[in-house]
């Protein structure tokens, strides 16, 4: 913990020391200063419409995001009449029943299940391979380094449909086709390049000087890596974390070729079959979309400030 | 100091580059091969050399996919992110509520795609869909009509999921940046008595150029590559109206069964992704 | 930091419970559990589509797990990929030389390329020497017979139904069309009255166009145009021109091209439209409660030279793999499993049970059948004319992929009915039907 203290100290300590000993503003301020006085005496009137502007664009948009939640939420309770005579309406009565089939005639609260542990283990095999191979990137000098780093790079940018037959393959031939292990195989592969895009860019943001320091304090590569790095780059493994639990969350087309076990489908397989064009109950789809949604939803919001304060503490620096 | 030997810190890279290598290069190399042949998935694969990258010139129906792609990039710009970067910076100034309106904001991003879409295709079901039948409700008849189909609307209409879907997520990392923006830089423009757009463009967006180039470039590729939506709203049709590239190439793979074209199209989707990642970071860096 | 080490230690403690649950993984059915004892058992592994929220679910389903149950020595591994999944999933399989041993799969339409390149072994010994070819219908093997050899046996039939509203069209005084001019009249007069005259999507009208052009047309006509010996004539251009003329008069529902056949049902059902003219696979959807109002006519005929004509035949099969064929335990067991499928007792369940049609010449009892299917059946018998559905069983492979945006180009009237035709010529003749030839 110290040491992270001390590192924040000195990033802001640059940034202070730089803005005190520039005594000029740069140049692009040098406006802002010219219209420091009539913006004084100015009218209040523009404040206020800013003001009813910047709550419009809040509130409207928490509307649009909100009622679309809830619309959906109120659609779960009804069934197909009374969704088509009033869509708007409340439901005549909070009934379950679109609830109770989606989770145990269709099972998803088996697929719930699986979705969470290939979501919650493709994050940690991300944190895992990601922050090592970043950690070596980011912080030595080496022949072959930016070769490596375009590899990742690379993996960026190539769409990941088009990798559906080699992986099926390379599953198929290591025997791991059907099987929760190999999809969190497969996400997690999908997953490094953003996972190391991330991580470098932020780890190349901290000072040498640390690590230096717990050099000389007799720290060796895995101390500075677990007890240096690591620490200090907790609001990058956020990000990264996020980011990597909503793509295996979601991931639907690579599950569709590699799960065909019906016990272990992930959510997405399951509410996907809801629509095929076989089903037009309106009811159960909504249903389906709010299971998918609960779990998540609570997730977030329990460990949301940690996300934020951990992304904001140091900031991303990329 | 201890010396230490370097190679040790082969085995901090090592496992991971064989990871990668065996899942994930390989499977790219595989792709950039194949897509040299014309292969149906079963028979034999008769090498064409650039032959598909030729056709791919002369398709029309890839042209228009392309151009579809492009406009979702446009929207990512002028859209996701400055809405995203709005909302991030008003909940920085703490508005009122600020921590609900922060937890409202994000559930889409959390909603899975298949959700998203089968939430969409029933706002903009023609007959019963919510969107005309609130159009009806308050008396703008005129203006219903069947988004996913007619000419004028469908894009954006398949566009807008994509869109909504990640602007919760722009406003995270956005937010994230803005709570690193030093305070005595604000303090110093309070005292400048600066106004609130000129804070924005010559404080805080240089400020956070980093973040920005981070949503830039994952904004980028998930427009780029993003399909599901587009698969699972309209295939693509009616008649390549809506098709993307990601639809373009999925289902000449799977629906045409024309492997090593569908390869040519990721593969030429890949440098066009990585020539526009360059030029993003190019704009955004020349600044500094 | 401690905050952390919780964390770390909470997502370790999952990864253990994944891995043993990842241990069952592949195998987690319950119902090959039992027969994992008996080492001996021949192992089988079935894909098939009928899973979750299908029509047909509720009876192939129970039928495989019968089948596991009843043969001891035997042991099913089933694998589901609901409704047009499978089309993805097979063809992975495929390429990855992981073929299920037996699947189910429409007909040659979309397993011409496995047959082609011999990953669908020829199973018409096997149908000799059982003799089975007597208890189907006639034809019912035309879509997986190629190069006069047959790959598969059929378990579900289809076919195109036209079905109105007769309250709608008693209320609002308008004639019950028979020929084209009284539809367009029909046509006409919903439109004004407010009505959507067709719950149609554009499977509906594009099965229309192709009714009304087989109405002119016999079965070696048709061959003869799929195999591009014939060009496409008069007869699909008139009827293009019919189909087109309709969508311009607004006969189909705003965003039909969009449409889920399940939604377009719905319309039918809110009583918004009068009309309905679909594939059999509906009927199992029709909320029983508006019955009465409904009726099954005969498809108006396009002119007075056309003849009355349903389109019908089979839509589904069941294979084995290469693999399965050539190892003799295997085949055996495989053999036993497609029959159990594409039996009697199956057969009759589809009618009974589940509305669908079946190709099998089975006794079935006519109180327990839907009363649409029981429409649907009488109708077919009282036609002259019964033909393949030119998509379902003529086309090949290579073909749906263009016809379809082709004939949704049509209905957008983005190019007219005579460059349709021009166009159809030019992909039929790139990709003629070759399961003709010997």
């Amino acid at each position: 913990m110290r040491l992270t203290d001390r590192v924040i100290i000195m990033a802001t300590d640059n940034t202070v020391l730089k803005s005190e000993t520039v005594p000029n503003p740069p140049e692009e301020r040098k406006p802002v200063m010219k219209n420091h006085k009539p913006y004084k005496t100015g009218d209040t009137t523009k404040k206020v419409t800013a003001n009813i502007l910047k709550y419009t664009f809040i509130w409207g948009y928490f509307a649009i995001t909100f009622g679309l939640f809830v619309w959906v939420l109120m659609t779960s309770f009804k069934d197909n009449r009374e969704i088509f005579s009033s869509p708007f309406g409340l439901p005549e009565s909070i009934e379950f029943s679109n609830y109770i089939f989606a989770l145990f005639e269709v099972n998803m609260s088996m697929y719930l299940w699986n979705s969470l542990l290939v979501a919650l283990a493709t994050v940690l095999f991300c944190f895992i391979l990601g922050s090592t191979v970043s950690f070596v990137l980011s912080r030595f000098k080496f022949r072959g380094n930016f070769f490596i780093y375009m590899l990742f790079i690379i993996g960026l940018t190539i769409p990941l449909q088009s990798l559906i037959f080699p992986m099926f393959f390379k599953m198929h031939t290591i025997g791991l086709r059907d099987t929760l292990i190999g999809l969190i195989i497969v996400y997690t592969a999908l997953n490094l390049p953003k996972t190391v895009f991330l991580l470098v860019g932020f780890m190349k943001g901290i000072p040498k000087e640390m690590e230096e320091a717990a050099i000389i304090d007799g720290c060796n590569y895995w101390q500075v890596f677990s007890k240096v790095i690591i620490p200090m780059s907790k609001p990058a493994l956020a990000t990264v974390g996020i980011l990597v639990f909503i793509s295996a969350w979601n991931e639907y087309i690579f599950a569709t070729v590699l799960i065909s076990s019906d016990a272990i489908s992930t959510l997405p397989l399951g509410l996907a079959s809801f629509q095929s064009s076989h089903l037009s109950e309106y009811g159960l789809i909504a249903a389906g979309v709010i299971i998918s949604i609960i779990p998540v939803l609570i997730v977030y919001m329990i460990f949301q400030e940690q996300i934020i304060k951990g992304m904001a503490s140091g900031a991303v620096k990329g | 100091m201890i010396q230490q030997k370097r190679w040790i810190l082969a085995l901090f890279a090592l496992p991971t580059l064989l990871f990668y290598t065996y899942f994930f290069i390989s499977p790219v190399l595989n792709t950039f091969y194949i897509s040299f042949f014309k292969w149906d998935g079963i028979g034999e694969k008769v090498f064409l050399f650039l032959g598909n990258y030729m056709e791919l010139l002369k398709d029309p129906i890839f042209y228009s996919a392309l151009a579809h792609t492009l406009y979702w990039v446009a929207l990512v710009i002028l859209v996701q992110i400055p809405v995203g970067f709005l909302l991030a910076y008003f909940i920085y100034q703490k508005v009122k509520a600020y921590k609900f309106l922060r937890t409202v904001y994000f559930i889409p991003v959390i909603t899975s795609s298949v959700a998203v879409s089968l939430a969409f295709s029933f706002i903009y079901e023609a007959q019963f869909g919510i969107l005309n039948s609130f159009l009806k409700l308050i008396g703008l008849d005129q203006f219903t009509t069947a988004w996913l189909t007619d000419p004028n609307t469908a894009m954006t209409a398949v566009s807008l999921p994509f869109v909504w879907n990640y602007i919760g997520l722009m406003m995270v990392i956005l937010f994230s940046g803005l709570q690193s923006v030093p305070d005595e830089l604000l303090e110093a423009g309070k005292m400048d008595g600066v106004n609130s757009w000129q804070k924005i463009a010559y404080i805080i967006l240089p400020s956070i150029r980093n973040v920005l180039v981070i949503c830039f470039v994952l904004g980028i590729s998930y427009a780029f590559k993003q399909f599901d939506y587009v698969l699972l709203l309209t295939n693509g049709g009616p008649v390549h109206q809506t098709e993307v590239t990601g639809t373009y190439m999925y289902k000449q793979g799977f629906d045409e069964s024309r492997y090593g074209y569908g390869n040519a199209i990721a593969i030429t989707m890949m440098f066009i992704v990585i020539v526009f990642t360059a030029i993003v970071n190019k704009v955004l860096q020349s600044k500094e | 930091m401690l905050k952390k080490n919780k964390m770390l230690v909470f997502l370790a403690s999952i990864i253990v419970a994944l891995l043993f649950s990842g241990c069952q993984g592949g195998t987690a059915d319950e119902a090959s559990g039992e027969a994992e004892n008996n080492e001996d058992a021949v192992q089988l592994r079935v894909l098939h589509s009928f899973t979750g929220a299908q029509p047909q679910a509720p009876v192939i389903e129970p039928a495989f797990k019968e089948f596991d149950n009843n043969h001891k020595d035997i042991d099913l591994k089933i694998e589901t990929a609901a409704g047009n999944t499978i089309l993805e999933q097979l063809k992975t399989e495929m390429a990855a030389d992981d073929a299920p041993d037996v699947f189910t799969h429409w007909g040659m339409r979309r397993t011409e390329n496995y047959i082609k390149n011999g990953v669908i072994p020829d199973i018409s010994g096997l149908i000799e020497e059982d003799n089975l070819k007597e208890q189907y219908r006639e034809g019912a093997f035309g879509p997986v017979t190629y190069k006069g050899g047959i790959y598969g046996l059929p378990f579900q039939g289809y076919s195109y139904y036209f079905m109105i509203n007769k309250k709608l069209f008693e209320e609002h005084n308008v004639k019950v069309p028979t020929t084209y001019e009284e539809l367009k009249d029909a046509v006409v007069k919903f439109k004004e009255a407010g009505y959507i005259p067709f719950a149609a999507n554009n499977h509906s009208a594009r099965y229309m166009l192709l009714t009304w052009f087989a109405q002119k047309k016999n079965y070696e006509d048709l061959v003869a145009h799929s195999t591009a010996e014939k060009p496409f004539g008069d007869a699909l251009l008139e009827a293009a021109q019919k189909a087109d003329e309709l969508a311009e008069l607004g006969a189909f529902p705003e965003g039909y091209m969009n449409m889920a056949t399940a939604q377009s049902l719905e319309l039918f059902h809110a009583e918004q439209a009068p009309m309905f003219y679909q594939h059999s696979w509906t009927i199992g959807s029709i909320d029983p409660e508006l019955l009465k109002n409904y009726q099954v006519i005969p498809f108006p005929l396009g002119d007075s030279e056309s003849v009355p004509t349903t389109l019908a035949g089979t839509g589904h099969f069941i294979y084995m793999s290469k693999d399965a064929y050539e190892d003799p335990e295997k085949r055996e067991a495989a053999w036993k499993l497609m029959n159990k499928i594409a039996g009697k007792e199956v057969g009759r369940q589809f009618v009974e049970k589940i509305a669908n049609q079946t190709p099998l010449k089975v006794e079935y009892d006519v109180d327990k059948v839907n009363p649409v299917l029981n429409e649907v059946l009488k109708n077919i018998d009282r036609s002259e004319n019964v033909l393949p559905s030119y998509e379902e069983e003529l086309f090949a492979s290579a073909v749906e992929g263009e016809y379809w945006p082709l004939t949704d180009s049509l209905l957008l009237q983005k190019i007219e009915p005579k460059e349709y035709v021009e166009q159809m010529n030019a992909i039929i003749e790139e990709n003629p039907n070759v399961q003709f030839e010997k």
